[in-house]
């Protein structure tokens, strides 16, 4: 056998050895797999990843937006949502590293002189033996890394549509509060003519001015927070605020904000994504732990095969076997995971009384925030609107002037704006709940849509008398 | 007795007929102690019936809460006596023992005040002065001698204040024992009043001073008072009391009254005075006296405001303001404002009258009353003297609306602004 067969052949070997490592050390699992578990532990809390992109934006093209439209459009559109899909790509790839060996060493070295050529090819054994424990580790790795990537997700859902209930409520409140402007204009038109005629004096009319003022700085106020919304809204959505997007609708109180059946804490404690994250964390160190304590016994392996070619001509070719003896370096190592542990532990448990208190404040805030809109709803309106009809039946009678009927109408007017910070301040809470308990929470009743409209009015013309 | 057939005596014969025909026929008359009165009729109220008891005129007074109609559209929770306010009138005559039971139904204490009789110190009335209060069921009684006449009233002098803003007074009418001449033929009673009923409520305030809703004649106001009616040609006392808070000029229209007597009794003659208004302050008694004749006269207050039924006093004057179109922008958010007032108020007794306007609950618009010749436009204080030539002895039933003569009232003559050439000053 000439030297080139007897190299072919260790070449042979030396590939058939790292091909044979190089399969054992090859595992895949696909990035979808990855994806579909996110997906799959959104859609467990209520947010489900569209798939077909295409129809989302075109339903979001087509017509007035909804709340669940807008959340789908940001889920598919919105940057940093790309971005962190990216980050799951990444950590995909990490994860997939950890999950092989290393790849196997060639060395060539020649020396002068003496003519020796040694090749080696050397493979870790230690990688392989330790292959299932890093397969675990990496594993849990990644689920922190997924649990991260999902709670984000759930944020930025949530984010939406909260930016959708304040952009909903400034159209709202702008059309309340210049209702209120135009009437409060209209009276300080009738004070002149009042004043003009001479029945009223000059302090009377600079009343009725300075209340118009005032009424058309809020309505400025309420036209400003508009583009301001919509633009909040345009950037969780991936769109501009000058994309052809329209909202219709009338954002309303639901007549009961949470089934009452509700264990909010489990909830939280079985659906808070940055809780399962740092339970993959607490398991990820503890696994970590175990490795540490193993692996003091065992150094780094490396089995390898060497072909060395002497200057006499002679060929060596055999294995190698490296090992690394643990004699120094684990105590510190091993401290390491420990404190490691604990602190993962102790931030897990920190968590918990945060998700706790998180939970108890969010709930309790949003209750009271639907109470209070209920007294508006409920109690504040209808007396301000039958103030103003008993107001409107004393005027028919010139027992009060009219100045005071009108007053009376913009209170009505100022009440509904009220309200309507009432009702975002509710929405807002529950988003807060939505967040604190780590999936959406489903109403028990349906959402009122108020008009505040007036019923028959109780006074007449005196033109359409014959 | 023979007949002077003779034209001369014929003509004498039918002028004494003539003369007999046109003396008022005397409305019947009742007797008491032999003295004949003409009954008083009190507006929308009632004479207290009496028993005779060993030579004691025996009356029975029940103070109480009464359910009061001031006119078809507003009642309120008020106080009287024997389920009235006013009460009931006492008619008695002077030289009369009278023996007053007062029984006490209200949820506090009461005494009743003979106001401007003499009596003895104890049977004056005023609790804690005279008497002991009335305490809620029990019943009390006053006997004295009546040794004057005159219109007098009664009332509480008990939380005089609130009794009285709540309706608690009546009529105490003592006819002298010898009626001189001239005798009346109708004898009525008013007593003035005012309520603090505020629109939309249903109860009198007692807290109100000066600013009340409703002004009343015997407790009701136009167009719910009677009218006052007589024959042509009768005499007509009228009898005005006034427990209010403010003065009222009394106003006759179509003839001069005398003002006869007060709660000091009928004057003597010398003493009359003829007037067309008779300002009768608060806590006094004014009777006038008049020839009744034929056609339909205002009887009211002449304060302005008395004859308004409740009305705004702070509101801004509308008079003279231009407001149509701005109502009509007002209306596209707030249906139903009406701009109101810019030429007067006349209008308003047209809006509310067809129901367009509605107001409060339990409360008269500010003017009301339909005449022959449209909206009368008045409230409060304001009634109407009925004469009429064939009004039927003793009647005191309504006669209808008068109607003048051909010529004998006031007629359009032209629809031009500009017509004629009346002296004018710029």
């Amino acid at each position: 056998m000439c030297s080139f067969e007897r190299s072919v052949r260790s070449c042979s070997r030396a590939v058939i050895y790292l091909s044979a490592t190089l399969l054992v050390a090859c595992s895949s699992v696909p990035i979808e797999q990855i994806e579909g578990e996110v997906r799959q532990a959104l859609g467990e809390r209520g947010r489900i990843l569209p798939s077909d992109e295409a129809r989302i934006r075109q339903r979001a093209a087509a017509g007035p937006l909804s709340a669940e439209l807008a959340v789908e459009l940001a889920l598919v559109n919105n940057p940093e949502l790309r971005l962190i899909y990216g980050e799951l790509g990444s950590a995909g790839f990490e994860y997939f590293d950890a999950d092989r060996i290393r790849n196997p060493a060639l060395s060539l070295s020649r020396l002068e002189g003496g003519v020796e050529m040694t090749i080696g090819l050397v493979a870790s054994i230690a990688d392989l033996i330790t292959r299932g424990v890093r397969h675990d580790l990496a594993r849990s790795a990644l689920a922190e890394v997924q649990a991260g990537v999902a709670g984000r997700v759930l944020d930025v859902a949530a984010q939406t549509e909260l930016a959708f209930y304040r952009h909903c409520l400034s159209l709202q409140k702008a059309a309340a509060t210049e209702r209120r402007e135009s009437l409060a204009v209209l009276t300080a038109r009738l004070a002149e003519r009042y004043f003009e005629a001479g029945n009223t004096t000059a302090r009377q009319l600079a009343d009725a001015r300075t209340s118009a003022a005032l009424a058309k700085l809020d309505a400025e106020d309420a036209r400003a927070d508009i583009a301001r919304t919509r633009a909040d809204l345009a950037v969780l959505m991936g769109l501009t605020s000058t994309d052809a997007w329209t909202i219709d609708m009338q954002l309303g109180l639901p007549t009961s904000p949470l089934l009452e059946s509700l264990d909010l804490q489990a909830l939280a404690r079985s659906n808070r994504m940055d809780l399962v994250a740092a339970n993959e964390r607490v398991a990820l160190f503890e696994r970590a732990d175990r490795a540490v304590r193993w692996q003091r016994f065992v150094g780094d392996v490396d089995l390898g095969f060497e072909r060395k070619r002497e200057s006499s001509g002679e060929s060596l070719v055999g294995p190698s076997l490296d090992i690394d003896v643990p004699i120094a370096g684990h105590r510190a190592s091993l401290g390491r995971a420990d404190i490691a542990l604990e602190v993962a532990r102790a931030e897990r448990d920190a968590l918990l009384n945060s998700i706790d208190a998180d939970v108890e404040r969010a709930s309790a805030a949003m209750m009271s925030a639907h109470r209070r809109a209920t007294i508006y709803r409920e109690e504040l309106i209808p007396a301000r609107q039958e103030s103003r009809r008993r107001a409107q039946e004393e005027a028919n009678f010139m027992l009060i002037g009219p100045f005071e009927l009108l007053r009376l109408k913009e209170e009505e007017y100022g009440a509904q704006a009220d309200y309507l910070k009432a009702l975002l301040a509710f929405w807002t809470a529950r988003s807060d709940l939505v967040r604190a308990v780590g999936t959406t929470l489903p109403l028990e009743g349906p959402i009122v849509e108020d008009n505040f409209r007036d019923p028959e009015p109780n006074g007449h013309h005196h033109r359409e008398h014959p | 007795m023979t007949i002077d057939t003779s034209r001369r005596g014929f003509l004498a014969l039918g002028g004494t007929a003539a003369i007999a025909s046109t003396r008022p026929v005397r409305t019947a008359a009742r007797e008491t102690g032999g003295i004949e009165t003409v009954p008083v009729r009190t507006l929308n109220g009632w004479t207290l019936p009496h028993r005779m008891n060993g030579g004691v005129k025996e009356f029975h007074l029940v103070a109480e809460p009464v359910e009061h109609e001031f006119a078809p559209g507003t009642t309120a929770r008020c106080w009287g006596y024997n389920g009235t306010t006013p009460g009931p009138t006492i008619e008695a005559v002077e030289g009369d023992r009278v023996r007053i039971f007062v029984t006490n139904r209200l949820p506090e204490h009461t005494t009743i005040h003979w106001h401007g009789l003499i009596l003895p110190s104890g049977m004056d009335g005023v609790g804690g002065l005279s008497q002991p209060q009335i305490e809620p069921d029990e019943t009390f009684v006053y006997e004295f001698d009546l040794v004057q006449h005159g219109t007098h009233m009664y009332h509480p002098h008990a939380d005089e204040m609130v009794q009285l803003a709540v309706g608690m007074m009546g009529m105490f009418i003592i006819h002298p024992r010898s009626v001189a001449a001239p005798s009346v033929d109708r004898d009525y009673g008013i007593l003035l009043h005012n309520w603090a009923v505020h629109p939309g409520t249903y109860r009198p305030d007692p807290a109100v001073m000066v600013e009340f809703d409703l002004w009343t004649m015997n407790s009701k106001v136009f167009p719910a008072i009677e009218p006052l009616v007589a024959r042509s040609g009768e005499r007509v006392r009228i009898r005005v009391g006034n427990l209010s808070m403010w003065n009222h000029p009394v106003h006759l229209h179509g003839v001069q009254f005398q003002v006869t007597g007060s709660d000091g009794g009928r004057w003597p003659e010398h003493q009359w005075r003829l007037e067309t208004s008779e300002i009768v302050g608060v806590g006094q008694t004014r009777d006038i006296e008049f020839t009744a004749v034929p056609g339909d006269w205002a009887l009211h207050c002449h304060m302005a405001h008395h004859t308004m039924n409740a009305m705004g006093h702070d509101i801004e004057s509308p008079l003279g303001v231009k407001q149509d179109d701005i109502a009509a922008e007002i209306r596209e958010l707030l249906p139903g404002f009406v701009a109101m007032g810019e030429n007067g108020m006349a209008d308003h007794q047209a809006h509310t009258g067809m129901g367009h306007h509605r107001g409060p609950a339990n409360t008269l618009p500010m003017m009301a009353g339909k005449g022959p010749h449209g909206n009368i436009e008045m409230g409060g204080m304001f009634t109407v003297v009925k004469v009429r030539d064939d009004l039927p002895t003793g009647s005191y039933d309504d006669p209808g609306w008068y109607e003048a003569p051909l010529g004998g009232a006031a007629r359009r003559v032209s629809d031009d602004p500009d017509f004629g050439n009346p002296p004018r000053r710029s």
